[in-house]
């Protein structure tokens, strides 16, 4: 049995007399240690599928299982357990608190965890260790993005959920953050999802998807993954 | 254009409906406030005033205990041929019915002072007669009505108010017998013909109603009314000089009518603007937070290639919306509900048949401008700064204010010591300097204004215990004419023969005026026979000895008279210099208490005229009425009658501060309902980001919440000095008045305001708890395309 296991997953948005089907049925498995890229056209639906993941969303049919629990079945007390425990999450618009330092955004997140790293350790791993006192906006949008690598990771989840991480970043930059993500899956073999616009980037994962309204259309293994040094764009 | 401005204003609306809807109800709440408190002493003279219109209210009445001659009248009208009058009959009277017996006055008047008809029928027959409205048990009854042993019956068709007698309570005294009259009878004229059969012909009249067609002023209350009557009454006196006149002012209901309404104005008077200026502030906060809110909708206009006074127009549009209905729902509530609930509740001391709301323009106005003002500036301010920017810049969030370090943090032991949530908490409380302010601000007024309103109740409440029970161990005053020591001791053994006498004691009475701020307040001067007695009668600070001269609170207060200081005291147009030697708590009426001694010094006086009483057993009031058979008693007091005017009046008061109370705990809850959920709105990206992190429903919710707890208890904290000195301010300021108001606030009103405030704002955090739960995390942190 894989890690994640997801059989014929709906979401449907009903506007008025207008159903949207977000996720038309989506069936897929994820094995431990996997880094996984999901790769599609604006509105394939690939947000709403890691949204349904990470517990932040409810499918409207479907099943969903992690580690053999069907999370689709959860109440929110669950859910919000799930993510406090199980779940790191890491958005293209960083979403730190504004009015703490970059140490403290990342020790907010270890407060509520049941087995966190140091949050100085993580910090020195993301390349922060200088500016550990600075606030966000004193941050470059990169080093905000690593902030948020930081807190996602603290918590050591075991599974992380990164939704267009690069997005708003720059070449060199992006690479800096996906390379710390790597590492992340070979070093500590933590699942890891990654969501892209950029085909390039799917040399370097493990298990590649490729979704378009709302399915999945293509899916294969890279038996040997790139090192992100080796990938251009 | 016109219709892109409306559609953009309607969409807004329609998408911020509830922002809207307090927006209203605040402007609402404090317009209504506002005109209603501030109009309740107004409204209360119009109502009165309309009434002397309609019944035709005189504006002098001459009595005299002989005849009112034509000579005389052809002689007033010589000096002043601006007169309306009417001469009528007036005697006082007894009556019986049943076996009660009134002490009364029968009156003929018809086209001045003319009776309100309020229930039963109009008179027709020689023998119909009206009572006052008070006596409903007489209705369609036959009372007997005896004078100089004549007896006559008279039906009484109908119960009416008259606006001679505004005051349900003062009827005046009765020349026949010692108690107060409790009853007046109108009749026609010819009903009395019996009563002057032996008058010598032609003129059997002897009163006069007096009225001025042109005034300068109609309104009695003005100083331009009152002005214009001193100069007619200096007229009248030149005609009628051995006679009673009676200004409106010199009727004693409408002089109490006059002091009760100015008393409410002044206890009225800040209150209501203070917390006008708190529901301003929340608007304008709110309207500031709804702009910053919708950069969006300014950006896709700009966007779009509109000027940006489109989006200007619509936000003042907006707020020129929200602020008109929210007024005029304002002055709805304002006007017909405050002043008519206390003109309700001084019902019970005066007559006012068919009271009316009167809507004040002037006082609408003001409230309307200061709104618009205040609200429009800060929507404009606000809107042309936003729309100063980029359309680019609009259409992403506005960047977050940079974190920084507080104060606190550099007291390292204290911050090392904070639990990490807290020490967030705090950082929060200092990021936003402008919200901080408007909160503590806000939360301030309320409990100050909380706490004033409770300050106004404990000053009143304990007044009448204070007073008739701590300080007066009387019952009642019996005068007498003035007479020698040796004499009024002869009255004190005949009375003392009565039974429930317990103490008796003789004192010279008499009414002076004092000059407060170049007013004449009346003081009554009091010098008893024995000081020592004195104290049995009266509990002083001090104990008074046979050297007291002792002035009471309220007028030491507003002359800053201390012991030894000079007291100038007015009696019969002559000036009297009298030091005092100490000053005593005391809370309705002004008095100087003065031994006898220095009272003949000063006075030369050394007489007696008044009888303190004081029963044995002080429910059985038995003796007062045996003692109106004493032929050297003129008049009795019983205490217990202003007791119960004090009392009622005081309650008037109190109901209004009920209402003020009332609308400033309401105002809690609104102020720090529309703070929070600013609060929330503005930072729902990050609860959203907390939420996905896995805080769960109570983490996130203390993460806001506890901020504004903190926030709560700081401008708490400070509306309790601030009430305190609003409350003390008002009530060291109130002048219109015998009354003296307690000026301390009591411990427990502290605690009642904290707690209130506390629960309110933890009502609302409940309420609260459930819009954070509502918070959406995909919607919330969607990111912006
Ligand atoms: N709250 C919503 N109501 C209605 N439709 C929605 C809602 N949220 C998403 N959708 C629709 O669901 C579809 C999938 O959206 P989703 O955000 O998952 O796409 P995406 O693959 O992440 O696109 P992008 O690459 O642009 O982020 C889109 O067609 C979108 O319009
Ligand atoms: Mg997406």
């Amino acid at each position: 049995m894989s890690y994640i296991e997801i059989k014929d997953l709906k979401k449907i948005y009903e506007m008025g007399s207008i159903k949207i089907k977000a996720l038309n049925g989506i069936n897929l498995n994820i094995n431990k240690g996997e880094l996984v890229i999901i790769v599609g056209q604006s509105g394939a639906g690939k947000t709403t599928l890691l949204n349904i993941i990470g517990g932040m969303d409810s499918a409207s049919s479907g099943c969903l299982t992690i580690d053999k629990q069907d999370i689709t079945k959860f109440n929110n007390k669950k859910l919000t357990k799930y993510r406090r425990h199980d779940i790191g999450f890491v958005f293209q618009f960083y979403n730190l608190i504004p009015n703490i330092t970059t140490l403290e955004n990342v020790e907010m997140a270890k407060e509520v965890a049941l087995d966190p790293f140091n949050a100085r350790k993580i910090l020195k791993l993301v390349g922060l260790e200088d500016r550990l006192n600075n606030f966000p906006a004193q941050l470059s949008g990169g080093q905000q993005q690593r902030v948020a690598i930081a807190r996602a990771l603290v918590k050591n989840p075991k599974l992380m959920l990164c939704d267009e991480p690069t997005g708003a970043l720059d070449f060199e930059t992006g690479k800096n953050i996906l390379k710390i993500l790597q590492a992340m899956s070979r070093n500590l073999g933590m699942s890891i999802i990654i969501i892209t616009h950029n085909h390039a980037i799917e040399a370097i994962g493990d298990h590649i998807i490729h979704m378009k309204d709302g399915l999945i259309y293509n899916e294969y293994y890279n038996e040997n993954p790139q090192n992100i040094d080796e990938v251009e764009w | 254009m016109l219709k892109i401005i409306f559609k953009l204003l309607f969409s807004k609306i329609n998408n911020t409906k509830s922002q809207f809807f307090s927006l209203v109800m605040i402007c609402a709440i404090g317009v209504a406030m506002y005109v209603g408190v501030l109009d309740v002493s107004k409204m209360m003279q119009q109502n009165a005033q309309a009434y002397f219109d309609k019944q035709k209210a005189s504006d002098i009445e001459v009595l005299t205990p002989f005849l009112i001659t034509d000579q005389k009248i052809d002689d007033l009208i010589k000096l002043d041929n601006s007169i309306n009058y009417e001469k009528y009959r007036i005697l006082d009277v007894k009556a019986d019915y049943d076996s009660h017996e009134y002490i009364a006055k029968i009156q003929t008047n018809l086209h001045y002072n003319i009776p309100y008809l309020v229930k039963g029928k109009q008179i027709r027959e020689d023998n119909d007669c009206y009572v006052d409205a008070n006596n409903d048990n007489l209705l369609n009854k036959k009372i007997k009505i005896n004078l100089n042993g004549t007896t006559k019956q008279c039906l009484v068709v109908g119960l009416v108010d008259s606006p001679q007698y505004l005051s349900i309570k003062y009827r005046g005294y009765s020349s026949i017998s010692p108690s107060k009259i409790n009853l007046i009878i109108y009749s026609q004229e010819s009903y009395t013909d019996d009563y002057f059969k032996n008058m010598p012909l032609p003129s059997k009249y002897n009163a006069l109603s007096i009225s001025y067609p042109n005034k300068t002023s109609n309104n009695t209350f003005t100083n331009n009314y009152q002005d214009f009557v001193d100069k007619k009454l200096k007229i009248i006196k030149k005609v009628f000089n051995e006679d009673y006149l009676t200004s409106r002012f010199d009727n004693k209901s409408i002089d109490a009518f006059y002091i009760d309404s100015e008393r409410i104005k002044e206890i009225g008077a800040i209150f209501p603007i203070i917390f006008f200026l708190v529901t301003a502030l929340v608007c304008s906060s709110a309207m500031t937070r709804n702009i910053q809110d919708d950069r969006m909708l300014m950006g896709t206009i700009s966007s779009m290639g509109y000027s940006n006074i489109i989006s200007i127009f619509v936000y003042f549009l907006y707020a020129f919306l929200s602020t008109i209905i929210g007024s005029i729902m304002g002055f709805f509530i304002g006007f017909h509900l405050i002043p008519p609930t206390v003109m309700k509740s001084y019902s019970i001391l005066y007559s006012l048949p068919n009271t009316k709301v009167y809507y004040d323009f002037d006082i609408s106005l003001q409230a309307l401008g200061i709104t618009l003002t205040l609200i429009i500036i800060t929507t404009l301010v606000i809107s042309f700064k936003e729309t100063h920017q980029k359309p680019a810049q609009l259409l992403r969030p506005k960047t977050p204010i940079q974190g920084k370090k507080i104060l606190i943090e550099k007291i390292n032991f204290l911050w090392k010591r904070l639990k990490f949530l807290s020490k967030v908490n705090l950082r929060n409380i200092f990021r936003y300097k402008k919200r901080l302010l408007m909160s503590i601000l806000a939360i301030m007024g309320c409990s100050g204004l909380l706490m004033t309103g409770l300050g106004i109740l404990s000053s009143v409440e304990p007044i009448i215990d204070k007073q008739f029970s701590d300080i007066y161990h009387y019952q009642a005053l019996a005068y007498t004419d003035s007479v020698s020591k040796t004499t009024i001791n002869d009255y004190i053994k005949d009375v003392k023969k009565l039974k429930n006498l317990e103490q008796v004691l003789a004192t010279y009475r008499l009414n002076g005026t004092i000059n407060i701020n170049n007013k004449a307040n009346d003081i009554t001067i009091i010098s008893p026979e024995s000081a020592q007695q004195l104290n049995k009668i009266i509990t002083f600070n001090k104990s008074f000895t046979d050297n007291s001269v002792i002035v009471t609170r309220k007028i030491a207060d507003k002359l800053h008279l201390k012991s030894n200081d000079n007291l100038r005291i007015t009696y019969q147009d002559e000036d009297y210099v009298i030091k005092i030697t100490g000053i005593t708590d005391n809370y309705v009426g002004n008095y100087l208490y003065i031994n006898h001694n220095q009272f003949t010094k000063s006075f030369k006086i050394n007489k007696y005229n008044t009888l303190y009483l004081k029963l044995s057993n002080t429910k059985d009031k038995d003796v007062l009425k045996k003692l109106e058979d004493y032929s050297f008693i003129k008049a009795i007091d019983d205490d217990s009658f202003l007791q119960d005017i004090v009392a009622k009046s005081l309650a008037s008061i109190n109901n209004l501060v009920y209402i003020m109370i009332a609308f400033a705990g309401f105002l809690v809850i609104i102020v720090s309902f529309s703070l929070t959920s600013i609060n929330i709105i503005e930072r729902k990206r990050e609860l959203a980001t907390l939420k996905v992190l896995g805080f769960n429903n109570l983490e996130v919710s203390n993460y806001v919440l506890k901020e504004n707890l903190i926030l709560s208890i700081l401008g708490l904290s400070i509306g309790l000095v601030f009430g305190t000195y609003l409350h003390h301010y008002i009530m060291s300021h109130i002048e219109a008045n015998d009354i003296y108001f307690i000026q301390e606030q009591p411990l427990i009103n502290y605690i009642i305001a904290f707690v209130i405030t506390i629960i309110f704002t933890l009502i609302v955090n409940i309420i609260m708890k459930s819009q954070i739960k509502k918070i959406d995390m995909v919607e919330s942190l969607k990111s912006i395309e």
